[in-house]
């Protein structure tokens, strides 16, 4: 999980360097706890969108959900490399993510499986800080 | 929400142009044949209109006004109203809650679109959303709800596609809509695939539209015409912020803005003879039908396979062919399933009509933004 060899093209929503955590090359994405009124939410915010108290902190998110719906995409805006497949995964905190699948082989997706979350580098740009694109990873392949 | 203070309204007149592709028209050359029928329809006179209601969701900047422009209708006091797929439904409700509250008496109501500007493909969304950047396309949205729906309750790929026959059956009967022929469910599945399980045929098309009504006070509406049609209820909601696990089976907007809707005005889904859902995707009917609390969850598939909401069943559902085969202009739908609804309680269905059809419903939701189940509802019912 997490490496950082397989470098990507920027592509899609991508996630800077104050939405992940990073414990020793172990990248975890970023959600917000409200001190306050005690919601979870994602991505990172400077106030809860809940009860707009702005005593929220960032906490790491876990690194594999459920897959709760799923499908594959074979039309859309020309920016896409169709097909692909897209993901809504819930995470036990009961913060639901949507991102992209890391393939669009139907053997290898189905509802209700664990997936896991993975966080890669995108190629550098020189003068730009380093970013991330997270995408779900079936246990099958 | 109460209106005990307000005033009875109802559609005088109305009148909607066919839909399908019509590049090489304007925004107005397309809403005007509709604007000049339904004034001629409701018996008012273009001057008495004192204000005009324009529902559009990507025409740009002051629709209403370049359709009143060409209209002979400057000058009144014009809202453009952008809500996505909602709309005309609600450029209809705030003209409604104008000529209720007494503030004016007639009001013109138009809901417009003209998607084939935009060069064919699935609507562009906000590029800005967590989800869009990240690859969300409306049809996307309705196959991970079918996906999900056919896993929990064990339907298949052809009871969706079911939805698609049974809706270009009743769009074969309107003259006016994008698709008039009849299909298969093998076609249905055979044609080409867009968002799995979600294919080609089970999508509304992209078109142009227009469709306009004129709405009055009640109590005079005799004066003008024969059959006025009474606007019974009218709702709006917006969609509620979550970011936990939505249940993507049960379209919480809809199910808020119907309950609270049948709780004001004292009416039920049993009390409804015929009405226009947003059939945007195969999926989207069956999920409305239970949304709108015309069968229990997991039920919808039961009502197409009994004709229960087919010409001749208990309760028409899209008379007109709805989305799936009237098509869908993001803006103009919300209005054009009013004119159905409203000619269908007159009596002036043709060979789609609804026999004996009293009370009426429409209902639009739509405008896929990240942590919504949508953006916008719109409901209305009427009666005669």
């Amino acid at each position: 999980m997490s490496q950082t060899d397989q470098f990507l093209p920027h592509e899609g929503r991508l996630v800077n360097d104050d939405e992940i955590s990073n414990e020793g090359g172990q990248y975890k994405l970023l959600g917000m706890h409200c001190k306050s009124c005690n919601a979870k939410f994602f991505p990172v915010n400077t106030m809860c969108l809940f009860c707009l108290s702005e005593t929220v902190e960032k906490f790491p998110l876990s690194t594999q959900g459920n897959l709760y719906s799923y499908s594959f995409i074979h039309i859309a805006p020309k920016q896409w490399k169709v097909p692909y497949g897209i993901g809504y995964v819930d995470l036990p905190e009961g913060v639901r993510l949507f991102g992209k699948l890391e393939n669009a082989t139907p053997e290898n997706w189905e509802v209700d499986s664990t997936v896991h979350i993975e966080i890669k580098e995108c190629a550098k740009i020189d003068g730009q800080p380093t970013q991330y694109q997270y995408f779900f990873k079936s246990s099958k392949g | 929400m109460s209106h005990s203070s307000f005033r009875d309204v109802s559609v005088y007149g109305s009148s909607i142009i066919p839909f399908g592709k019509f590049p090489h028209l304007s925004l107005s050359s397309l809403a005007r044949p509709a604007v000049v029928e339904a004034l001629k329809d409701s018996g008012i006179e273009r001057h008495n209109i004192q204000a005009l209601y324009c529902g559009s969701a990507m025409s740009g900047m002051m629709s209403g006004q370049r359709i009143a422009r060409d209209c002979g209708l400057s000058g009144i006091p014009i809202v453009n109203a952008e809500n996505a797929c909602s709309s005309s439904a609600t450029a209809f409700r705030e003209a409604w809650v104008a000529v209720a509250s007494g503030m004016i008496d007639y009001a013109l109501v138009i809901g417009v679109e003209k998607l084939s500007s935009l060069g064919g493909g699935t609507i562009p969304l906000d590029k800005e959303d967590i989800e869009v950047s990240n690859g969300m396309i409306m049809p996307g949205l309705y196959a991970m709800r079918a996906q999900r729906y056919l896993h929990d309750y064990g339907h298949t790929v052809t009871d969706l596609a079911k939805v698609t026959v049974k809706s270009r059956n009743h769009g074969a009967l309107n003259p006016g809509a994008q698709f008039r022929t009849t299909t298969t469910v093998e076609e249905v599945l055979a044609s080409r695939k867009v968002a799995d399980p979600i294919t080609l045929l089970q999508c509304c098309p992209t078109g142009d539209g227009a469709a306009a009504v004129v709405i009055g006070p009640s109590d005079i509406a005799n004066r003008h015409v024969t059959k006025p049609v009474k606007v019974i209820g009218s709702h709006l909601a917006s969609g509620k912020y979550m970011s936990g696990f939505r249940e993507l089976k049960v379209p919480e907007i809809t199910v808020r803005c119907v309950t609270e809707l049948y709780e004001e005005i004292g009416l039920g889904p049993e009390d409804l003879d015929v009405l226009e859902c947003h059939d945007a995707f195969s999926i989207a009917e069956l999920l409305y039908y239970e949304a709108l609390g015309l069968c229990k969850p997991g039920e919808g598939v039961k009502l197409i396979n009994d004709g229960t909401t087919s010409l001749g069943g208990k309760i028409v559902v899209n008379p007109s062919g709805g989305m799936l085969s009237k098509g869908h202009p993001v803006g103009a739908s919300g209005v054009a399933q009013i004119v159905e609804i409203v000619r269908q309680l007159q009596g002036r269905g043709g060979n789609r009509q609804v026999e004996n059809a009293k009370i009426g419903l429409t209902h639009v939701t739509g405008g896929g933004t990240a942590g919504f189940d949508h953006g916008a509802c719109c409901i209305h019912v009427f009666g005669v």
